[in-house]
């Protein structure tokens, strides 16, 4: 169905998850767990792209992705979830729309300027809902069982 | 940072004031934490965890981006406050990790308060991030791997290494020289496109656009977005836009960082 250089993007994403990772001084097996999750992200929005239709819609599939496999990690890794989502959301972040955006400006292009600037602004929401709707539903759940059973909470 | 990281508070602390090296090691720990780049939600509710795991129920903590405070009340209404200002500081994902641990640890177990500032101590010999060699190397790798992540090819990620060099030179110094970061994204945006402007036309590169992006993926606003947005979402209606407006600005610099060498180089 794919061919196979459709993923190297992936392993491209997880390469440069790990010089990122020294540039925020991590340390240990945590660099290949992170760097995992980017690859994971972008995984994710590959397959997610030809079945949701739109570069927004699997924009927030990928975040939602990889926001559960960092909350998973953290919790296996006992580190902060952030550790994870600030390496990981690396491949998702819309560099390249700010790059076109800025492109658009300077060659006073003003219909593709704002076009372009709402389509960067649109992938950075879809992001940032993706990580927050699972980061939210996990607290929720952990009120849940707190009220519920509350003697045998954390 | 070894500096600021001793308690400026010790040895004219007020004699009535019987929780005053609880109030500083938990104003420590949030400062530290902040240092490292946490999330003004995880300073909070740190800081708050270690005020309970010593019986304090009558404590306030409150942080914002660039400042930290802890105050608490005792049983005869005596109210004591410590303030802790965060400087400019980028993140430092080993020291999150361990001040997170023993914050987790802390709220858990409650050591004695002499313990903790042990332990705080040890923590603050934590190597300060990588020697210089390899963090240029990280750069390089970072920026060449997302060349080819944008589509570049090797040639392309070859170039976007060397701009990805250029770019963490430029950030020592700058950070040497204690630059914000607004400037300091501009600055870095223009040497990355002229970098990638001369290698292109030298014939290293192949396409510019591929150089450029994934250079520029170094100076990028990862999560800070997101952050901002979990922020405004949960009501702190003062990190949040605090954190969008960074981030905007951020954005900005880059655009006008790489926009204004490529257009002076499109004027020629």
């Amino acid at each position: 169905m794919f061919p196979a250089s459709e993923f190297l993007p992936c392993l491209y994403a997880f390469v440069g998850g790990i010089g990122f990772c020294v540039l925020f001084h991590l340390r240990g097996k945590e660099i290949i767990f992170t760097s995992l999750g980017g690859a994971a992200g972008w995984l994710a929005y590959l397959l997610a792209l030809p079945v949701v239709g739109s570069e927004v819609m699997a924009y927030f599939v990928a975040a939602v992705a990889l926001s559960v496999y960092s909350e998973i990690m953290a919790r296996v890794r006992k580190c902060p979830v952030t550790v994870y989502l600030l390496i990981a959301i690396f491949p998702l972040v819309p560099g390249a729309g700010i790059y076109f955006t800025m492109q658009h400006a300077i060659r006073g292009e003003n219909t593709l300027f704002l076009t372009q600037m709402m389509h960067t602004l649109s992938l950075s929401g879809a992001l940032a809902l993706g990580i927050l709707l699972v980061s939210s539903a996990i607290r929720m759940w952990q009120v849940f069982r707190r009220r519920t059973h509350s003697n045998s909470g954390r | 940072m070894t500096a600021k990281d001793s308690d400026p508070n010790q040895g004219n602390r007020p004699a009535e004031e019987p929780d005053g090296q609880l109030l500083d090691l938990a104003a420590e720990l949030g400062f530290r934490l902040s240092l490292a780049g946490a999330e003004v939600d995880r300073v909070e509710e740190s800081m708050q965890r270690f005020l309970r795991a010593y019986g304090v129920e009558s404590g306030e903590v409150f942080a914002i981006t660039n400042c930290v405070m802890v105050s608490l009340t005792d049983k005869e209404g005596r109210s004591s406050t410590r303030i802790r200002q965060v400087p400019n500081h980028g993140t430092d994902l080993t020291r999150l990790m361990a001040y997170n641990a023993l914050s987790r640890e802390v709220a858990h177990t409650a050591p004695s308060l002499e313990e903790v500032q042990a332990r705080m101590e040890e923590l603050a010999q934590l190597p300060k991030g990588y020697p210089v060699p390899v963090q240029l190397l990280g750069s390089a790798v970072g920026a060449g791997a997302y060349a080819l992540f944008f589509g570049g090819g090797i040639r392309d990620a070859v170039a976007a290494g060397l701009c990805g060099v250029a770019v963490g030179l430029c950030n020592l110094i700058l950070d040497f020289l204690e630059t914000n970061q607004f400037i300091r994204t501009i600055v870095g945006g223009a040497v990355l496109t002229l970098c990638a402007l001369a290698l292109v036309n030298l014939g290293v590169g192949e396409s510019l656009d591929a150089v450029i992006i994934g250079a520029l993926m170094l100076l990028v606003p990862g999560l800070i977005f997101t952050n901002a947005m979990r922020n405004i979402l949960t009501g702190n209606l003062i990190s949040g836009p605090n954190l969008v407006i960074q981030a905007l600005l951020i954005a900005t610099a880059i655009a006008l960082g790489t926009g204004f060498v490529l257009s002076l180089a499109g004027s020629f």
